[in-house]
């Protein structure tokens, strides 16, 4: 098993405008993401105001700018392409990284080949991930909290049916194997679910890992448009699934 | 009424394409938010039809050249009709879909994606919504114009390969 430290990481990070929730995203990457190499990837997806010259500038970072939105699977497949990490991590702009972030889900996907991916816990995502944390008045709260939480405990792993894509860390060679993010999902929303299927189908296990916390802001990018027209992207893509593999997306409950 | 400024915004159907239970209400509705602004419905048919100030009616014979140069097609076809076609066609053009989410029409559509959809039971302000949402934010629409030839590219002749 290769030590973290010794490892090479891309992270794909799709953005649409939010610089500075991006900028915090980034240097919470840098601050914690010790390991030998570290790809940052921007995906400037079609923004309206520039990015900030500390993110252009950055020598970790790598950019590419579409000059219109393609949504978040194909951001992505784009970001995955030039990713040269060991392990490749698909990430939001609107979280807030902590010590031992990556490592420590490096280090479930180290422990067995069998574990295809993996995501961490959080405030905002969908239950299989989801933990109570208390109310945050401040981002120092949400470093304490995370700090304090972040000590690797393999008892705390668990299989899932399915990883929210606001942050999903794999090998590379399973990346190779399962292939890119399918851009039928348009805008974005169950291209995360359709992975994680993939990533089951072929025979691994997506996994979360429950001892690794990192702090989701959640949903920015979509606020922006009525919540009916979110609806409506939600049951149209969840009908492509359904299409596309003859099941209802696995873990759904009820009223999702 | 839509307001579109100064910009010119044309919409292109079909006779076939507006199912027949919603025909007459539709081209009525169309007719009266379309007053007084710069959205025009282009109604391909062979049908003699009374012109109005914002519906066009045009031979199917001219359709062929015109409906490349259109905004936006839109379709509320019976959910019996395929729209595989059209749509496909009209993605491979950079022209962006409204439609409804009968039958197959919203399978090759990406909603706010490559164009709008509708829907049925709220068609009117949806209409209304998605033409506005177009116009008034014009980055909206090239972006589902870029997104509706990349995907009509991409997937043209494969639309169902892994559904």
């Amino acid at each position: 098993m290769g030590r973290f430290e010794d490892c090479s990481v891309s992270i794909i990070i799709p953005v649409r405008d939010e610089w500075a929730l991006t900028r915090e995203c980034v240097v919470r990457i840098l601050q914690h993401t010790k390991c030998r190499q570290v790809q940052v990837i921007l995906i400037n997806n079609g923004s309206q105001e520039n990015p900030p010259p500390f993110l252009l500038q950055h020598s970790s970072i790598t950019w590419i700018h579409n000059p219109w939105n393609r949504g978040f699977a194909s951001a992505t497949n784009q970001g995955l392409r030039i990713a040269t990490g060991d392990y490749l991590v698909c990430l939001n702009n609107d979280t807030r990284p902590g010590p031992h972030w990556l490592a420590q889900m490096v280090h479930v996907l180290q422990v067995s080949s069998q574990y295809g991916m993996v995501g961490p816990v959080s405030n905002r995502v969908i239950p299989e991930q989801k933990i109570q944390v208390p109310s945050f008045h401040s981002k120092a709260e949400i470093d304490a909290f995370t700090k304090g939480y972040n000590h690797t405990d393999s008892s705390k792993w668990r299989k899932s049916n399915r990883l929210s894509g606001f942050c999903l860390v794999l090998p590379r060679s399973i990346y190779e194997e399962i292939g890119e993010m399918d851009e039928r999902y348009g805008l974005g929303t169950y291209e995360d679910d359709d992975y994680s299927y993939r990533v089951r189908k072929a025979g691994y296990y997506c996994m979360v890992a429950g001892d690794t916390y990192l702090h989701h802001y959640g949903s920015q990018s979509f606020q922006k448009r009525p919540y009916q027209e979110f609806k409506k992207l939600l049951k149209q893509n969840r009908a492509y699934f359904i299409r596309k593999w003859g099941v209802s997306p696995p873990g759904e409950r009820k009223g999702e | 009424m839509i307001s579109s400024g100064r910009r010119r915004f044309w919409i292109a159907t079909h006779e076939e394409w507006i199912r027949p239970s919603l025909k007459s209400e539709f081209f009525s509705f169309i007719g009266d938010t379309f007053k007084n602004s710069n959205c025009k419905l282009v109604c391909f048919t062979n049908k003699k039809l009374k012109q109005k100030q914002n519906i066009q009616y045009i031979s199917l014979a001219q359709s062929r050249r015109i409906w490349k140069e259109a905004h936006v097609i839109l379709t509320f076809a019976s959910p019996s009709i395929s729209m595989k076609e059209i749509h496909s066609k009209s993605l491979l053009q950079g022209i962006p879909v409204i439609t409804d989410d009968d039958g197959d029409h919203s399978y090759y559509v990406n909603h706010l994606y490559t164009g709008y959809i509708v829907d049925l039971k709220k068609w009117r302000e949806n209409l209304v919504s998605a033409v506005e949402m177009m116009v008034k934010e014009p980055s909206v629409w090239l972006t589902m114009r870029a997104n509706a030839k990349r995907m009509g590219k991409i997937y043209w002749g494969k639309w169902d390969g892994e559904v």
